[in-house]
């Protein structure tokens, strides 16, 4: 027989052998924190993570004039980009530094609809939905633009990237000087 | 001198820039027809991933191998998460209980899902036993 224990919505764990099945914690829309130890949710139009080792919750927004969803793990596990409809009921992406509790918006104030914010995985850029296009800015806000047109639901994965350290950034310098000389 | 130092310096500034471009792959759905893609942000290439999947709330594992997504398969309004293989396109279902399960998201180690379950109207029915006695 089927039944239920607790009020919806909730967040589960599934292992992948579909075999293992737990129960975390009543919210939604799950993010979990780069060392595997967090996971950020969503509940009551507020944002909150949970060590779901020890059942232990923390608060992290607390502004009972906006609406928070949709908490991204920043790759570094220390910001949580968001969604946060303000009081006339538009959505725009902030960040919140997670020990320190201040949030910055990083999207402006023209009136578009911004949704589902993702972290490259170098924490460099945000990737958003926003008027039928998946778009990325600069993770401190800014240099928005357009990345894929009539798309949604953007999930960015690290694989086939390649680290760009400084060296990388030399070496290519160079090459273009060495042209430029040889020219 | 003063030309040849100017586009020194904007070619300084363009490789840099060129350098720092987003890497890796992001998938999403098309709002056109609503199938899932991957474009290689490297080389800017996207790839249908399925065919017949007309999926919602899209994620892309760590290593990029998998994409769980949250569908209604059978038609009847009830979505469970589903695993897609994106070499081989090989899927299958890894919920299924009569609540719909949205928002799946790969644990930093690609073993684990979390996911969200939600009320579904159309059954009377509850989580099953077994999500209900592991907590």
């Amino acid at each position: 027989m089927l039944r239920w224990g607790g009020e919806f919505p909730i967040v589960y764990k599934i292992h992948i052998d579909g075999l293992q099945q737990q129960k975390v914690v009543h919210g939604q829309q799950p993010s979990w924190s780069p060392d595997g130890q967090w996971i950020a949710f969503t509940d009551n139009a507020l944002i909150f993570r949970i060590r779901h080792s020890e059942n232990l919750t923390v608060q992290i927004t607390d502004d009972l004039f906006f609406v928070d969803m949709m908490p991204a793990f920043s790759p570094d596990g220390r910001n949580i980009a968001f969604v946060s409809f303000n009081q006339i009921g538009i959505p725009h992406i902030y960040v919140i530094d997670i020990d320190t509790g201040k949030r910055k918006r990083l999207t402006d104030a023209s009136g578009d609809w911004y949704l589902n914010p993702c972290w490259s995985p170098d924490g460099k850029y945000i990737a958003f939905e926003c008027n039928d296009s998946i778009r990325i800015m600069n993770s401190r806000g800014g240099d928005e633009r357009i990345l894929i047109e009539n798309a949604e639901d953007p999930s960015w994965s690290p694989c086939r990237s390649y680290a760009v350290s400084p060296y990388d950034r030399v070496l290519a310098t160079w090459g273009v000087l060495k042209a430029i000389a040889h020219f | 001198m003063k030309n040849i130092i100017a586009a020194i310096l904007i070619m300084l500034a363009l490789c840099l820039r060129v350098v720092a471009q987003p890497v890796g792959q992001i998938a999403y759905q098309s709002s056109e027809d609503r199938q899932i893609y991957i474009m290689d942000l490297d080389s800017g290439r996207k790839t249908r991933i399925a065919d017949d999947i007309r999926a919602g709330h899209i994620s892309l594992s760590n290593d990029g191998s998998k994409i769980a997504i949250s569908v209604d398969l059978d038609g009847d309004g009830n979505k469970e998460i589903h695993i897609i293989d994106i070499s081989s396109g090989a899927r299958y279902r890894l919920t299924n209980n009569p609540w719909n399960e949205n928002d799946p998201r790969w644990s930093p180690d690609d073993n684990w899902i979390a996911f969200t379950a939600a009320p579904f109207a159309k059954v009377g029915g509850g989580v099953p036993d077994s999500l209900q006695n592991s907590h």
